[in-house]
């Protein structure tokens, strides 16, 4: 199944029969979608050292300081898969619709294969979030597109957020003038977690639906399995369902048990299509 | 009240979607309640279509439990759920900065000038990259009915400052006699002229651009490809140059250059227009244009940051701004004064692969590629002519591209004295006014350096 088409099976079933269907579970097995947006918050985001002035970058961004204030009114932030960008891009959009802006999300890697006219229009948000530009480069009809909406929504004053995995100068844009847009915007990096990271990210996330998931678990599961966010967040969405259909509490030996089921598709790609790259 | 009920809408289906749907469809759509109806309104036919094959049970569905009653203030008696392309109140642009409108205009056309005030001659940084462009913008501005210069064509690479000259343009003309200047970037010109035609008003469109008195059109090389828009482009050209009313063209490249443009427009840009060429800012110019950033948003650059980072970032005015942008707000964040550490603390990543392209051998290794000379020739003790052009030119740009010290650079070059590199950047420089062919050997090293 392509990459497109998992991601439209995403939106047909809804997260949860996104994450089983990609795992080859049986539906009928799921007792509820636990999945939630509210999952993703600047709150639950692991901040590190590295990391702390681009949350509170997103944090103003999000909130409208005005770039008067110092804050400014378009970012683009860089960052590998699994960095933690589409969780950010949740909070900052959920914070900005919180306060009464209008904000919208343009995710271009699920975007790429359809017409650029999705896009049209867009610029009358307060608040643009356009993720994975770098999906688009060498696409001159996106890359043209991309440039118009830049300019109208500079024109209109939006507040624009732009993420992918590499810094604009290190992106093999066709347009010269999509590249020097972007490179205008105030660039951050963001870092990925290192293994302790990784550990208190998926501690607070196990939190967050209710898991006790011991530093035995951690250990075991990092041992064992792969150690990226993307995996990681769609496998304790596995564990948790597992845990609360078999009545049972995550023990080491039930986590093995649960591993040795899954016939190991690609979790970390499939689960970054849709965009739980959470830490 | 519309707004309530649709508040309430949105809280449920947040909880309904995933983060991805919700932000992408729901989030994009405005909605009112009118009559009972819900109509939301998307910003085009994809989403429209989109949200009502996929997402208009979902809407209807947590409207019921809005109208259940366990929401404040329930559904407000919502019947129905339109989806529609368009917006809630046609709301326009905001206000662009600087604004003085004369002539009622047709809806299709955007009611602002599209002049942004902040941009000025005064806040222009002009140097020897520019001088020329300058010159000629500033011309045109004090005198727009000049008949020899109708059409003012600025073209060079992107982020250079093309569209601030045009805009000082407008700003200059508003404060004279001109009261109709219009500033427009090419798409958007485009667009109005599509909504004209769909709004069966391309009449008075054109009659509306016809009679401005200064039209100032953005990135023409967007009009590739495009042929009812280059057309009636051309008649509004032709109709203010039998005016002789001011045309400010701004664009990536010459002319002649640009591909998929009608070959009457391509002759009536350059025939009929004075092409004015802008290039790369130099060292000097970037350090100033760094240190006139800064003090628009109330900060007094430190000298030797501003020379640093003119030093570091290379390739054109908007890399400058977004570099500038994140030392300030690093600074800012960490409560730190600017420095030359905290600057590099702040570009480290940015700067990271720069450093590398820019090594004195590799400008060595693309400058003597580039002018058909062997890199050994080039650090060897010969003095032909080609060769000690060629040496002097990766000089500059050693000097100009990387932190090496004059000595450090003289060994690199097979054990010269810094005087000689010092030599060969005034001698460089000197050409560069003087020899077309050199200046353009350098524009073009400089731009694939730094590119």
């Amino acid at each position: 199944m392509s990459a497109k088409n998992e991601a439209s099976d995403a939106r047909a079933h809804g997260p949860a029969g996104a994450i089983e269907s990609m795992a080859g579970i049986d539906a009928a097995q799921i007792p509820l979608p636990l999945y939630l947006p509210q999952h993703l918050r600047f709150e639950n985001f692991e901040v590190t050292p590295r990391s702390v002035e681009i949350v509170q970058a997103l944090k103003s961004f999000a909130e409208g300081s005005s770039p008067a204030s110092g804050h400014p009114a378009r970012l683009f932030i860089a960052g590998e898969g699994g960095s933690g960008k589409s969780h950010l891009s949740v909070a900052v959009l959920r914070t900005a619709g919180g306060l009464g802006f209008d904000a919208a999300l343009i995710p271009l890697r699920l975007w790429m294969d359809r017409p650029p006219g999705m896009i049209q229009g867009m610029e009358r948000a307060d608040l643009i979030c356009i993720e994975d530009i770098d999906a688009i480069a060498g696409i001159s009809r996106w890359e043209e597109s991309l440039v118009f909406l830049i300019e109208a929504s500079m024109r209109r004053k939006a507040r624009l957020l732009v993420s992918a995995r590499k810094q604009p100068a290190h992106i093999p844009f066709g347009l010269a003038d999509l590249r020097s847009r972007l490179n205008a915007s105030t660039v951050y990096r963001l870092p990925a977690l290192d293994d302790e990271g990784r550990a208190r990210a998926l501690r607070r996330h196990a939190m967050d639906r209710g898991i006790d998931i011991s530093d035995e678990i951690i250990a075991y599961l990092f041992a064992r399995y792969r150690r990226d966010m993307p995996s990681l967040m769609a496998l304790l969405e596995r564990l948790d369902r597992r845990s609360l259909g078999a009545r049972r509490r995550l023990t080491v030996p039930f986590v093995r048990q649960i591993l040795e089921s899954l016939d190991e598709p690609p979790l970390g790609e499939a689960m970054d299509e849709v965009r739980i790259d959470s830490s | 009240m519309s707004e309530a009920v649709w508040k309430s809408c949105l809280d449920r289906l947040e909880g309904d979607l995933t983060p991805q749907d919700f932000n992408t469809y729901i989030g994009s759509l405005q909605a009112v309640v009118e009559n009972g109806v819900l109509r939301l309104f998307a910003p085009n036919r994809y989403i429209r279509d989109e949200v009502e094959k996929n997402f208009v049970s979902c809407i209807e569905s947590a409207l019921e439990r809005v109208g259940s009653g366990d929401d404040e203030g329930g559904s407000q008696g919502v019947e129905r759920v339109v989806v529609e392309v368009g917006n809630p109140s046609q709301k326009t642009e905001r206000p662009a900065e600087n604004t003085r409108t004369s002539v009622q205009r047709p809806a299709a056309i955007d009611p602002n000038s599209g002049l942004q005030a902040t941009f000025t001659f005064e806040n222009f940084v002009t140097g020897y990259s520019n001088q020329i462009a300058s010159a000629a913008s500033k011309q045109a501005a004090d005198n727009p009915d000049d008949p020899n210069c109708n059409i003012l064509f600025i073209y060079g690479g992107v982020g250079l400052g093309k569209t601030h000259l045009m805009h000082a343009i407008g700003n200059h003309l508003l404060q004279g006699k001109s009261s109709e200047v219009i500033y427009r970037h090419s798409e958007q010109f485009v667009n109005e002229m599509v909504s004209a035609i769909q709004r069966k008003c391309i009449g008075e469109f054109a009659k509306f651009y016809r009679s401005v008195d200064a039209l100032l059109i953005d990135d023409v090389q967007f009009f590739a490809g495009k042929e009812r828009s280059q057309a009636e482009f051309f008649h509004t050209l032709n109709a203010l140059f039998e005016r002789k009313r001011l045309v400010v063209l701004s664009c990536d490249r010459y002319p002649k250059e640009i591909d998929g443009i009608e070959e009457r427009l391509q002759s009536r840009f350059s025939g009929s227009g004075l092409p004015v060429f802008i290039e790369p800012p130099d060292r000097e110019m970037r350090a100033e244009i760094l240190y006139k950033k800064a003090l628009a948003q109330g900060i007094d650059l430190p000298v030797a940051v501003q020379d640093w980072m003119a030093k570091e970032v290379h390739s054109n005015v908007r890399d400058l701004e977004g570099a500038l942008n994140r030392v300030i707000a690093t600074a800012r964040f960490m409560k730190r004064e600017l420095t030359v550490d905290l600057a590099k603390e702040a570009l480290r990543d940015l700067l990271a692969s720069q450093g590398r392209r820019a090594s004195i051998e590799n400008i060595q290794s693309v400058a003597a590629s580039r002018l058909g000379i062997r890199v050994a020739d080039i650090k060897s003790r010969k003095k032909t002519r080609p060769i000690t052009r060629c040496r002097q030119i990766a000089m500059a740009l050693a000097r100009e591209l990387t932190e090496h010290s004059l000595p450090e650079i003289g060994d690199a070059f097979g054990g010269r004295d810094h005087t000689t590199v010092l030599h060969a950047c005034r001698k460089i420089k000197e050409l560069r006014a003087t020899d077309p062919k050199v200046n353009d050997d350098y524009r073009m090293l400089l731009r694939q350096l730094t590119s």
